[in-house]
This record gives structure tokens, sequence and C-alpha cells, in this order.
């Protein structure tokens, strides 16, 4: 198999939503000295595809699932090696669900698509206190907060996040990113965040216009 | 927390104050709901709401946690919701996913301020399933504490005003047994256990689920949110989905009032390839009524549009009464104007013959004003409808 075969099905494999095979894949192309930078280039590919396939409704969530699942599987083989390489990422993301909200289907993809866009994402999983999303931004510096709720009893908790970090005197660092069921555009103000996905696609793009502005600022 | 004794005697005199108001009214809410149900026009249209937690009425003195384990506080609240409030449906559940699933030994925690949730799967490998058993209604988990509230209804409200009971469908059982993520993987590597599951749950669905039904003559809402689009694909809902919940649609057929049970099954119709055949599929299980979510009918996070009065058309023809459901983005974001105008005008492209009712969730940290909109809107809607 050539390298351009070997990423081909790679990208298929990800599509298809093989997570075995798609590790497999992962690391073969690797051996075969594909630079860690452009297999993330082609899961990226695969994860805008992704999203494409699913917002056009060729793809439905179990799909889009397996899909993201196969994603991880193969970012994390090829994540390590790009440290190594001192490869660059597209931004850092600590992400996590709201405390007291313990869905983590919906996150489980943005992380997914998040980490084949290029980005290191530092998931906290699910019932996550605002201290502790606070915590990790002093500790890992990241471009992006991002924080999902999916019951609206729960969604109370996205202001929590952005007056913590105000209190912290850390909330300029950072982008803060929200999404989830319980959710919408016109909470951004009353959350005090600075962008909402809609989607795992629409985060993945929202997040990217995020850190250009977050570093514009910062330079 | 508020001693079962005060409880009891605020509910008692809710009771009074509801038989006051009910009196004074051309139709009692339970007449209403027959009539929608019959396909007969009532004097206005059936408008409810689902109230989740103490929070949504600003109730502080009892946490959420005690509202979904103790029958006397989930009561009281559900009947100042129908006394204070106006709503014509008062639910008899709160968190129906999880209720099967801790009686057979699963576990679920219960946050002092927000909705119970589901730990691990207990269905760690499919093998698993040899080891679970039928639950008894009458003695696991909450089982007892959901039939208790239903009774509660029976004895209390329940000669004014109709308040569904409900249970996990099959498919949202199997997920909440296995996990969302696992399910799936069994459904491409290993079919033929997810079919053994499924008639595992069917079987918890009929003898539960004939419990709820059999408290005070309602057969229950089967909660399906699970089996719903974008959640599976039309492929999946056919195999795995929709013969499981036509039987247990069956099973729960009433006798005594002829109704089967409904099925909460209705956002993401739009996403179907053609809606209007998977809505006829839908309903040709033999369900009592079918949800119309707002989501479905503006394209809201990502769903597609259908034309209200056509999917009332198309239900009705099948004998399916439609309850329409305002989405919480809507009740949160207001205006009161912005609310009362949809309920005025899905109530004129779907209202005529009856078998439709104006549904919502009362979202906590709403604005009191865009609740009250929704049921004054509700109130307003008068029969027969006006072109």
């Amino acid at each position: 198999m050539t390298q351009m075969e070997a990423l081909d099905s790679l990208q298929e494999a990800v599509l298809d939503g093989e997570e075995e095979l798609a590790a497999e894949l992962a690391e073969q192309v690797l051996d075969m000295d594909v630079s860690p930078q452009r297999v993330l280039d082609v899961l990226s590919a695969a994860a805008d595809d992704l999203g494409r396939r699913y917002e056009s409704g060729e793809y439905f969530l179990p799909e889009l699932f397996a899909g993201a699942e196969a994603m991880s599987a193969a970012v994390a083989k090829v994540l390590p090696v790009l440290e190594q390489s001192g490869g660059e990422h597209k931004g850092t993301v600590v992400i996590g669900t709201v405390e007291g909200d313990v869905h983590d289907i919906g996150k489980r993809i943005v992380v997914a698509m998040l980490s084949g866009a290029g980005f290191r994402v530092h998931d906290l999983e699910t019932d996550v206190r605002a201290s502790l999303f606070v915590d990790k931004v002093r500790e890992l510096q990241p471009d992006i907060v991002a924080a999902s709720a999916y019951l609206t009893t729960t969604s109370q908790r996205l202001p929590e996040i952005s007056q913590a970090l105000t209190e912290a005197g850390i909330r300029s660092e950072v982008m803060y990113l929200i999404g989830g069921a319980a959710v919408s555009r016109e909470m951004i103000k009353s959350t005090g965040a600075d962008g909402y996905g809609e989607n795992a696609a629409e985060a993945v793009s929202v997040a990217r216009k995020l850190v250009e502005q977050i570093r514009s600022k910062r330079s | 927390m508020i001693a079962h004794a005060e409880l009891r005697n605020r509910i008692e005199d809710l009771v009074g104050r509801y038989e006051r108001q009910v009196a004074q009214q051309e139709m009692s809410p339970l007449e209403r709901a027959f009539k929608t149900w019959s396909f007969q026009e009532p004097d206005r249209l059936l408008g409810s709401f689902a109230v989740f937690s103490p929070l949504c009425l600003d109730i502080q003195e009892i946490t959420t946690r005690e509202y979904y384990t103790d029958p006397w506080a989930f009561y009281y609240i559900q009947a100042l919701a129908v006394v204070e409030w106006g709503n014509e449906t008062p639910l008899m559940y709160g968190d129906p996913y999880h209720v099967e699933i801790e009686a057979m030994g699963g576990e679920v925690k219960y946050p002092e301020h927000s909705i119970p949730h589901l730990g691990e799967p207990l269905l760690k490998e499919p093998g698993d399933l040899s080891s679970l058993k039928i639950p008894d209604p009458e003695r696991d988990g909450r089982m007892p504490v959901l039939l208790e509230q239903s009774r509660m209804h029976h004895r209390y409200l329940g000669s004014m005003v109709f308040a569904p009971v409900s249970c996990c469908g099959p498919f949202s059982m199997a997920v909440g047994l296995r996990g969302y993520k696992n399910i799936l993987k069994d459904i491409r590597k290993d079919p033929s256990f997810v079919h053994e599951l499924l008639d595992f749950c069917c079987e918890v669905v009929k003898v539960y689920g004939g419990a709820l039904r059999d408290t005070h003559n309602a057969s229950p809402t089967m909660q399906e949110a699970w089996s719903c689009l974008p959640n599976v694909s039309p492929k999946v809902f056919h195999e795995f989905c929709l013969p499981y919940i036509t039987r247990c649609v069956e099973a729960l057929r009433n006798p005594t009032t002829g109704f089967a049970g409904t099925v909460f099954h209705g956002y993401g119709i739009s996403l179907a390839p053609d809606w209007r055949s998977f809505l006829r599929t839908v309903c040709a299980t033999g369900l009592s009524a079918i949800p119309l979510m707002e989501e479905d009918v503006h394209g809201l996070r990502g769903y597609g549009q259908m034309d209200v009065a056509e999917y009332k058309k198309i239900c009705a023809s099948q004998g399916v009464v439609v309850m329409s459901f305002l989405h919480t983005d809507t009740i949160i974001a207001g205006p009161p104007e912005r609310i009362r105008q949809l309920v005025h005008d899905w109530f004129r492209a779907a209202g005529a013959g009856g078998g439709y009712t104006a549904s919502t969730t009362w979202p906590v940290g709403a604005l009191v004003e865009h609740m009250q909109a929704f049921i004054d809107a509700f109130r307003e809607c008068r029969y027969p409808v006006e072109g």
C-alpha cells in the first residue's frame, strides 16, 4: 500500500466508524514515515466530511458517533508522535460538561472533532465545577474553555464559569465556548460566553475563529 | 423539607380550591381531555406543561432530590402546577428513563438540585443479560413510589384532570441498560444480542407499564427519545425500534378506554428522508398520541421543517392525537407576544376537529411572564376554530 492509499484508507475508516481499523491505519501511516501533521490534516478533512454528512442528513447520530470514536482512536496514535516531533497544535481547549450534568455523548463528539481538527483537547469529562475550569486554565493556559449543558436545570451553571474566570482575574486570557442540548445561540450574552456551537461541526469552526481572536489579542 | 402531614394538608387545600375552580368552568380539564382524545371539539384547547423540578415554580422548600424520591413532595408540586398555574395534564413522572433500570439494580444518582441520572451501564457485557430479572413493580427501586404518585392522583385530582403515567420504551431501556456507545457497537457487531435484549425490555414494559395503567385506567406514555432521529438512523429504527414499540403499544392497550399506549416519539421526524411516510409508519404502530416538536416545525437546532396542518392531517387520518410542544428556547427567549402568537397560529392550523393539544416544558429560570403567556394563550384558543 502506498502512503496515499493508506491515508485514503484511514479517512475511509473514520467515515465508516471503524474504530480499531482507524487506530491500526494511523499507526501504519506513521510507520510509513508520513508526518504526524499530514495525518492530522487527513483526519481534519475527515472531521469536516463527517460534519457535512451529518448536516446534510446523509449521516445520523450513530454514524457521527462511530466516526468520532474512530477519529479519537486515530488521533490518540498521532498525538504522541506530534508532540515528540515538536509539531504545533491549532489551539488548546479545556472542555467539560457543567456541574450536575453527566451527559457526555455530544461532548465526546466535539472532543473527537476538535482533536481531529488539530486542537489539543483536555477533556475534564462530566459534572465539572466552575472552580476546576479555573484551575485548569491556570495550569494549562488554553486558548478556549468549552462547556456544555444538556438540561435546562444545569444550563444555569454556564454563567458561573465565566464569573469564576473573571473573579480569578483570568477571563481575558481565554475564550469561552458553549454548547449542548439545553443551550442556544441567544444564551451567549447571558452566560458571558464568546461563542456557541450548535453542533460539533460548528463548534470546530467557531473554535478556529476564537483561537484567531485570542491570539491576535495576545499579540 | 416539608413534613408529610403538612404536604397532605396543602394538597387537600389545593383539591378544595380546584373543585371550586372547576365548578365554574364550562367543562372540566378531564372532560376536555377526553373529548380532545376522542377527536371531538371541546370548549377550548387543552394545554399543559411539564414541571421537572420544584425550581420551575420557584419552590425552594423542596429539593429536586426530594421531588424525585418522595411521592408526597412530587404530587404537591404537580397539584400546585394544576391549581395555581392551570396545568391541564400534570405528569405523574419526572425521569422515566431511569426507573426500570434502577429497579433492575442499576445505579441512579440523585443530585440535590438537578434531575437524577444513571451511573455506569448495568450490562457491562452482553452475557450479563442472563442475570437480569423482570422487576416487581410493587417492590423494586422507585417503582412503588411512581405507582403511589399515580394512586394519589386518583384519590385527589383524578376526577377533574387527566394525568398520564409513563414508562420507558423498549429501545430507550436497552440504551439505558447497555449505554449508547455500546448499543451502537452491538448493533454493528452483535445484532442478535440486541434483539434478545429488546425482547427482554418488552417484557419489562409490559409488566411495569401494565401496573401503571391499572392504577387509574390510563395507558402509559412510553418514553422513546433514544429511538428518535437523529439518535438512530431510519435503518436502525426500522429493525431495532419499530417492531418492539409496536408490540408494546398494543400490549398496553387499556381494555376500559380502548386507548393504546402513547409513545413520546416525535422529534426528528423532520429529519427522515420522507417525513410524511416516516410519520405514517410511526402512527401505524397503533399509538394513541404523538408529539409535534417545535424544532421539527421551525427547523431549530439543525432539524428540518414540517407543516403543522399537514402533520395533523396525517395523524388524524390514522386516529392519532397530536400533542404540540413549544421548545424551551422559545419559552426562555420570549417575548410573550411571540409565544402567544405561536400557540394561536398552530391552533388555527391544527386544532379543528379536536385531536390536538398544546404543551411545553417549564424551563428553570424562564421568566414567569413567558410561561404565563403560554398559559393565557391556550386558554384563549376556543372552539370552533376561527379561520
